[in-house]
């Protein structure tokens, strides 16, 4: 994930690779510090800002470890990677796309689709995918301890 | 006075007498009227904001509206204002006053920002006005807010409204002068008083504003009452103790928190949060949602355009409210992770009491609301 591939930043309005069908297939999802209090995660860091364009930016698990996402992040102050799988992403009613990004180069970068959502939608699939990546805990650094408030 | 000048008000007057751009002297009053009656509420709201009883020193100095030209159409004087480090306050008081204007003609309670006795100062402008004239302050997308005879006669019948008697008074203290045995208070409605205190009430006074943050004040006091606004003045306190739906150990971090990003320049920057009079605005409203309301300390953090984001778990609801600083509209969202029902609500004019207890009401659907407790000097 590149340092613009998470909520505050700018993604293309359309996805630039086809739709993972994977459904084993790990998307990482780097945590900002801000959205975190006293290690509680908000569901923001689960949804597109408005600049994103309503595509919030994940890594490929096969193509990024966590600590190489995180560390593709160091702009926006990271405090941990969590992990979705497309599965989970699905069953929020979320459909996750290819989006390689070549400046800087991030083959792993990819997006999951939040377009033509109300507010309410949105609010719903965050919240769920916050819920889901509860289950699985923060994925880096290892050993720290994130407070999914489930 | 070195600032530049900016453009402040354009009201735009309207009748026979002002038809060819005609302003004629006479109804200037009206206008050195309007002038006043801003600088009265920016006091006012500055007072509020500083959380003190005395203006800033330089302030009165600093205030000045100057007259430019008669714009075309309807006659439309251009009043233009010095600018200065307080040019945002006085922007907020001008609001304030046209919302008054507004509320007055719907027969609404006044906004909390308006001192009540202004009012005879608000009626001075309408005196100049015969027949069907109209002075227009605010015109559409915004509140209309226009000046007509009517708006004099009700605000004349208002002012007979409020009688004196002895009534419980529940209010944040925001500021005491010990010297004059003055308290300053916030109501729940949002409108800030001032009354006097006896020195036997020195030391609950004294508690009352050291807690300020996180009790209230319920008192018995020598008030005055209107039919349309409830409490609209307190002459003197007379007994009262210190009550609190929350503690010092829940909203001092919530405070502190909120805080943080203020003093952010990157998350200032980062997410448009507002200027300073919005920051008190925010404090106020999640304060008083745990004080007076007992909502549980949220998780806070900054959203997207200058908002504030609150989230609550509670009994497997995935709880959340969003603030908008800037237009004071709050969005509620709850879902339940294990049954899937969700919900949500929107509440414009968030910072009206009413609408913090219709938000309080829904958020206690899902979470547990504290019960009110006395807190003993």
């Amino acid at each position: 994930m590149s340092d613009d591939a998470t909520p505050g930043s700018s993604s293309s309005a359309v996805p630039r690779g086809a739709e993972i069908t994977d459904a084993e297939r790990l998307l990482l999802r780097v945590l900002r510090e801000i959205w975190c209090e006293m290690g509680a995660v908000s569901a923001q860091n689960f949804r597109p800002a408005g600049q994103d364009q309503d595509l919030m930016s994940v890594d490929r698990g096969d193509k990024s470890s966590p600590a190489e996402s995180f560390d593709r992040s160091v702009a926006l102050r990271p405090v941990g990677v969590a992990g979705l799988t497309v599965a989970e992403v699905r069953g929020a009613s979320l459909k996750a796309f290819d989006d390689p990004e070549d400046a800087p180069p991030n083959p792993a970068h990819a997006v999951v689709d939040f377009r033509n959502l109300k507010r309410k939608e949105q609010e719903r699939r965050s919240k769920l995918l916050r819920a889901r990546a509860a289950q699985r805990g923060c994925l880096h650094p290892s050993g720290f301890v994130l407070q999914f408030p489930c | 006075m070195s600032g530049d000048l900016l453009e402040f008000a354009k009201p735009r007057f309207d009748g026979d007498r002002f038809e060819g751009h005609l302003l004629p002297l006479e109804v200037l009053p009206a206008l050195n009227a309007y002038g006043d009656l801003v600088l009265e509420v920016a006091r006012r709201v500055v007072t509020d904001q500083e959380g003190s009883i005395k203006v800033p020193k330089g302030f009165n100095q600093a205030f000045e509206l100057s007259l430019k030209t008669i714009g075309p159409g309807s006659a439309i004087p251009e009043i233009l204002l010095r600018d200065s480090e307080w040019s945002s306050l006085v922007q907020q008081a001008r609001e304030i006053v046209s919302d008054t204007i507004a509320a007055v003609n719907a027969g609404e309670e006044l906004p909390g920002g308006f001192p009540l006795e202004s009012l005879s100062q608000l009626e001075k402008i309408g005196k100049v006005l015969k027949g069907s004239e109209t002075i227009t302050f605010r015109s559409p997308p915004k509140r209309p807010s226009i000046y007509s005879l009517e708006t004099l006669e009700t605000l004349r019948q208002r002012q007979k409204k409020p009688t004196q008697k002895v009534t419980q008074v529940y209010a944040g203290v925001f500021g005491v002068d010990f010297d004059k045995k003055s308290i300053g208070m916030r109501l729940s409605s949002g409108r800030a008083v001032r009354g006097r205190f006896e020195p036997a009430l020195e030391n609950l006074v004294n508690i009352a504003v050291a807690r300020r943050t996180w009790t209230r004040l319920r008192a018995e006091a020598e008030a005055l009452v209107d039919s349309v606004d409830g409490v609209v003045g307190v002459t003197e306190i007379l007994s009262g103790r210190t009550v609190s739906c929350s503690s010092h150990e829940l909203v001092g971090p919530m405070l502190d928190r909120l805080n943080s990003f203020f003093e952010s320049d990157a998350v200032r920057t980062e997410f448009g949060l507002p200027a300073r009079g919005q920051r008190s605005w925010g404090e106020r409203f999640l304060g008083g949602l745990m004080v007076e309301n007992g909502v549980p300390k949220p998780h806070l953090y900054p959203a997207e355009n200058g908002s504030l984001r609150c989230e609550w778990m509670h009994n497997g609801w995935d709880v959340s409210m969003e603030v908008s600083l800037a237009e004071e509209k709050a969005y509620l969202h709850a879902l339940s992770l294990s049954t899937n029902e969700e919900s949500d609500h929107e509440v414009g004019s968030a910072g009206v009491a009413a609408s913090r207890a219709e938000i309080a009401a829904w958020l206690g659907k899902y979470l547990v609301l504290a019960p009110e407790r006395e807190f003993a000097p």
